[in-house]
């Protein structure tokens, strides 16, 4: 379908919505899970909180600020499409079960980031986690996500990866049935969003600092986008208008 | 016998050899001349050589005599008539008019024939058989000759005659004149009597599609001259035909809606200088599409007529081009056909207010199926989201395009779903888009399907209440509803929702309401009503209305031509993600919804009423039969209800019929409304039970002459000329034409009555001379010392 309205008609209305939108509880939420096991699961704690918060601000997503902490086994594991897998050093492997519910979690539509928060290359987390993917996933590669994919494009328009640190420049992930369902976070993505009881970063963020903190943000909203609209950016009617920007 | 009985001679040979062994003694003659002369070509007394060689070569004519014993043979001769054939064409195409408001072909024709002093003068100089013949071959009687059995076509709004022939339904020139060739038991055959109009469709006309110096025109044409006769072709139809004809169109089987297709219609012309004609093409009576065409005369031109149909369906169309003055044949100025148009893929345009698992996991599905042609657009930031440091032009963020997608563009879509979308933020400039509800709503009346699931943003949570929308939507909203509820429930089937098609999982009923049974619970609701005539196919058990009805989860309706859907729940994806959980694949998720988007879009399948006739193409003579299928609202047969079937004529002015039924204890009743003229005709059925009326449906059929004879009536005088030039004769016109004035030659042929053969002499004397002349050489061999 062509459209020819300029950019400038971003500009909206003010929000008239209803004042109803928690109505419906937490199932129609976003709710980051992050996955519980032997080892030091959740090295940012207020990491995931503070994405979800700028979630909140930046986009239209009804978002829970609050993410739940999940066993792999646990029964309501399929409540929350999106996992997360954080972790900073070597962790024990997980167990047939523990990786079965994740093989069908991700086979009929979840979605998995995992984050390194060791900065790292090829740390003992990334290789740890790397193990339990190709466990999870015997049948999958880890392959490096191309700059073109609409990861990159399904809010803001990125280059690549950002977190506290800069390692890769890359991301990695898999891909199943032409849909991303891991992402592998190189630069410790939640290092850079978690702030203290009063406000305060957490972390220094190098060599980019704040610009590059805000680049973070702006990855992990897009990861949130990618989770929710999938490959809608993809769509022939957002080309002309991504390839523009691009270009500018 | 009296020997002036014999009036003709001629030598023969009486030997009982056969020749080759009169041959062989012929050449034992000549070679004993050959060795004697070469035995004495030593001899320098020529006298005595002369004269040795000389006894030889009597000897050898003697001998050659004594075997051979030449006669003369006494004839009684007589000379005989030739046999001429006298064709008369008895197809189909006869029965046209040979000029307009004139007799028809075959009255010229039987006018030739009929004329017994010029049959008496024919019978005079030649032995005259007389055939019919269409496809096969027959004697006739050509002083009762009569036109061919029907004229249908000649007054197409005229009541049918009796059934025809069909026999006579082709025209297969060449291997009648062949088989006439061949009969009469050897008699010589002067030549042949074609009356036709030449309008052949066997092997003539298929040879000559290609030219007729194609290979396969050559080898009909030494067919043709393999005859042996002349044949004289008189044309009834010759000189003052005029004719425009549709003769030919080609067309797919069926057309994909909002597609543009093309038909292709040839015409042909005779009889008119040239002419430019308007062709136009029509859909049930209105045309949809028109284009010009030149033709010269004796020629042809291809058309193509382009459009782009807008709905689905089975429609009759007709190409048509206007009557011209003087016309011989109208009937071939139109040729109707049907045409189903169907969908290659459902056109969705889905919007959703707000990026969600509802809404991930629907668009998912929409999207990996192949049959949906899905535009989708999130609003992924609202007015409140502005704020942020984010530039535009670093964002991947598009404008809602409202006015193309909700007015430029919303008929071209089958169905349009508002999944937790408010339009309340976009009632502003740029947006306006308070001002497309009415539009919508008109949409969905005009054919359209609308389906609103639930949300914050959704029915009266998102300000629908009181809106054009809530109009058309299968379920009341109030302002003053109140909140929507965050609880868990297990959705209940209802009654109707047991065996309606969008929620019937499984074909048991108790395994169908056994699976919904065992789906995850949702979580939500959007507390609405259900609206009149809408029917609810899932409630939720835990809450109530005002009058104590179980709250609509899925309700369904009809508006108008088109239908609408509301599922108040947001949280229908924990059918296909949660069900995961437990190992099973998402097949209700995706059979709910696969069955809701054929459902909405009305899927021929899915609907409560089907009308269809039994043939695309009738004949005039055979009865029209349409098939009636009707379903209650619970989508079980429609038992014992009453069908009002009415077939109309799309032409301005055609003829129409009515006629009742009951649909019996299977859901069907077939309904036969006798025999019709020809045309294109729509045929629509009213459904209803106990009074209500539960559906409506349509089909359309054609009825048209089956075979080639009258749907390529043309007359061929310049295949006439063909085949008389082919084979020496002439191409006449018939309308005057005297038999007996054609130039047919008498054959040379004589026939032989008696005959009596007698010997030249005497077989003795013959043989004394032989005896004497080998003696005689044989003794002056001696003498002269040769041995």
């Amino acid at each position: 379908m062509p459209l020819a309205r300029p950019a400038a008609a971003l500009v909206l209305v003010a929000l008239l919505l209803p004042g109803r939108a928690r109505a419906f509880g937490a199932s129609s939420q976003l709710t980051f899970a992050l996955i519980r096991y032997d080892g030091n699961y959740d090295p940012r704690p207020n990491g995931l909180e503070r994405i979800a918060w700028e979630v909140e601000k930046r986009t239209s997503i009804n978002v829970s600020l609050q993410s739940k902490i999940i066993d792999l086994t646990d029964p309501d594991l399929f409540q929350y499409p999106l996992l997360v897998l954080a972790g900073d050093s070597d962790f024990p492997p997980f167990s047939e079960a523990q990786r079965e519910a994740l093989r069908r979690h991700l086979a009929f539509g979840g979605l998995l980031l995992i984050d390194d928060a060791s900065g790292e290359p090829d740390g003992p987390f990334e290789q740890a986690a790397r193990r339990e993917m190709a466990a999870v996933l015997p049948n999958a590669r880890i392959v490096r996500i191309p700059k073109s994919h609409v990861l990159y494009k399904s809010f803001y328009l990125l280059d690549g990866p950002s977190g506290r640190v800069a390692t890769a420049g890359d991301a990695d992930g898999i891909f199943l049935q032409g849909r991303l369902a891991v992402i592998f976070s190189p630069d410790d993505l939640e290092g850079a969003t978690a702030r203290d009881a009063f406000g305060n970063w957490e972390m220094d963020v190098t060599p980019g600092g704040d610009l590059q903190r805000e680049y973070a943000y702006r990855f992990a909203i897009n990861i949130v986008m990618y989770a929710l609209c999938l490959d809608y950016k993809d769509d022939q009617v957002h080309i002309p208008f991504i390839m523009r920007r691009r270009q500018q | 016998m009296s020997p002036t009985a014999y009036n003709a001679w001629r030598l023969v040979s009486l030997s009982p050899l056969p020749a080759w062994a009169l041959a062989l003694c012929g050449a034992a003659a000549a070679g004993a001349v050959l060795l004697a002369w070469r035995g004495l070509s030593a001899e320098d007394r020529r006298a005595r050589r002369a004269v040795l060689v000389g006894l030889r070569a009597l000897g050898a004519a003697l001998a050659v005599l004594v075997v051979v014993e030449p006669g003369v043979e006494l004839l009684a001769t007589m000379r005989i008539r030739g046999r001429l054939a006298v064709l008369v064409d008895r197809s189909r195409s006869m029965s046209l008019p040979a000029r307009p408001n004139g007799p028809t072909r075959a009255d010229v024709a039987a006018q030739v024939v009929a004329d017994a002093s010029e049959r008496a003068a024919l019978a005079r100089r030649f032995q005259v058989e007389y055939f019919g013949f269409a496809g096969d071959l027959s004697s006739i009687d050509p002083a009762t000759l009569t036109s061919p059995a029907t004229q249908a076509i000649a007054d197409p709004a005229g009541a049918p005659s009796a059934p025809p022939d069909p026999s006579l339904d082709h025209t297969d020139l060449v291997p009648a004149l062949e088989e006439a060739a061949r009969s009469g038991a050897g008699r010589p055959l002067a030549g042949i009597v074609l009356i036709s109009d030449g309008a052949d469709n066997g092997r003539l006309a298929a040879a000559l599609q290609h030219g007729s110096s194609s290979p396969e025109a050559k080898a009909l044409l030494a067919r043709l001259k393999a005859l042996g006769a002349p044949v004289y072709a008189l044309d009834p139809a010759a000189g003052a035909l005029k004719d425009l004809a549709v003769s030919a169109v080609k067309v797919d089987d069926f057309a994909f809606v909002r597609n543009p297709m093309t038909v292709e219609a040839k015409l042909t012309e005779q009889g008119y200088r040239k002419l430019e004609v308007p062709v136009t093409l029509e859909r049930d009576g209105q045309v949809v599409t028109s284009a010009e065409a030149s033709l010269t005369d004796g020629g042809s031109a291809t058309v193509k007529l382009k459009f782009v149909p807008d709905t689905t369906g089975d429609f009759a169309f007709t190409v048509r081009v206007p009557v011209q003055d003087g016309e011989a044949v109208t009937a071939n100025n139109s040729r109707s056909f049907v045409l189903k148009v169907i969908r290659d893929r459902v056109r969705v345009l889905f919007v959703a207010g707000r990026p969600s698992w509802d809404e991930r996991f629907l668009r998912q599905l929409l999207k990996r199926d192949p049959n949906v042609d899905l535009i989708t657009f999130f609003i992924l930031r609202t007015p409140s989201n502005l704020t942020m440091a984010a530039s535009d032009d670093e964002l991947s963020l598009i404008p809602f395009p409202t006015d193309e997608i909700f007015s430029q563009q919303l008929k071209t879509f089958d169905l349009v779903i508002f999944d937790d979308f408010s339009f309340m933020p976009y009632t502003n400039a740029p947006y306006f888009m308070d001002s497309y509800l009415p539009g919508i709503a008109d949409y969905v009346r005009g054919g359209g399907a609308f389906l609103m699931v639930g949300g914050t943003n959704s029915f009266a949570d998102g300000g629908y209440a009181g809106s054009p929308l809530a109009d058309i939507l299968p379920v009341l909203l109030s302002r003053s509803a109140p909140q929507p509820t965050a609880d868990p429930f297990q959705p209940l089937l209802t009654p109707g929702g047991l065996l309606h098609p969008i929620t019937r999982l499984q074909p048991n009923e108790a395994a169908n309401e056994a699976e919904w049974s065992s789906l995850p619970p949702l979580t939500g609701i959007n507390r609405t009503t259900l609206a009149p005539g809408a029917q609810a196919l899932l409630v939720d058990p835990n809450l109530t209305d005002q009058s104590g009805r179980p709250l609509p989860v899925v309700a369904v309706r009809d508006v108008g031509r088109g239908r609408s859907m509301a599922v108040t729940a947001d949280s229908t994806w924990r059918w296909a993600f949660l069900a995961a959980a437990q190992g099973t694949p998402p097949h209700a998720y995706e059979q709910f919804y696969h069955h809701a988007i054929r459902w909405l879009v009305r899927d021929p399948e899915l609907t409560q009423v089907q009308l269809d006739a039994e043939k695309e193409r009738f004949s005039p003579e055979e009865p029209v039969t349409l098939i009636v299928k009707a379903r209650e609202s619970n989508y079980g047969p429609a038992a014992g209800a009453r069908v009002e079937v009415r077939v109309q004529s799309t032409q301005p002015g055609g003829p129409s019929r009515a006629a009742d039924g009951v649909v019996s204890a299977d859901g069907t009743v077939r309904v036969e409304l006798g025999s019709l003229p020809a045309g294109p005709y729509r045929g629509s059925v009213v459904v209803r039970q106990d009074g209500q009326e539960i559906g409506r449906a349509a089909d359309a059929f054609v009825v048209s002459e089956s075979g080639p004879e009258l749907l390529e009536p043309a007359p061929r005088p310049e295949w006439l000329r063909l085949i008389a030039q082919a084979t020496g004769g002439e191409e006449r016109p018939a309308a005057g034409a005297k038999l007996s004035r054609l130039p047919i030659p008498q054959p040379q042929a004589l026939e032989i009555g008696q005959r009596e053969s007698h010997p030249l002499w005497d077989r003795l004397p013959v043989l004394l001379a032989l005896c004497l002349v080998l003696g005689s050489e044989w003794f002056l061999r001696r003498r002269w010392g040769f041995y």
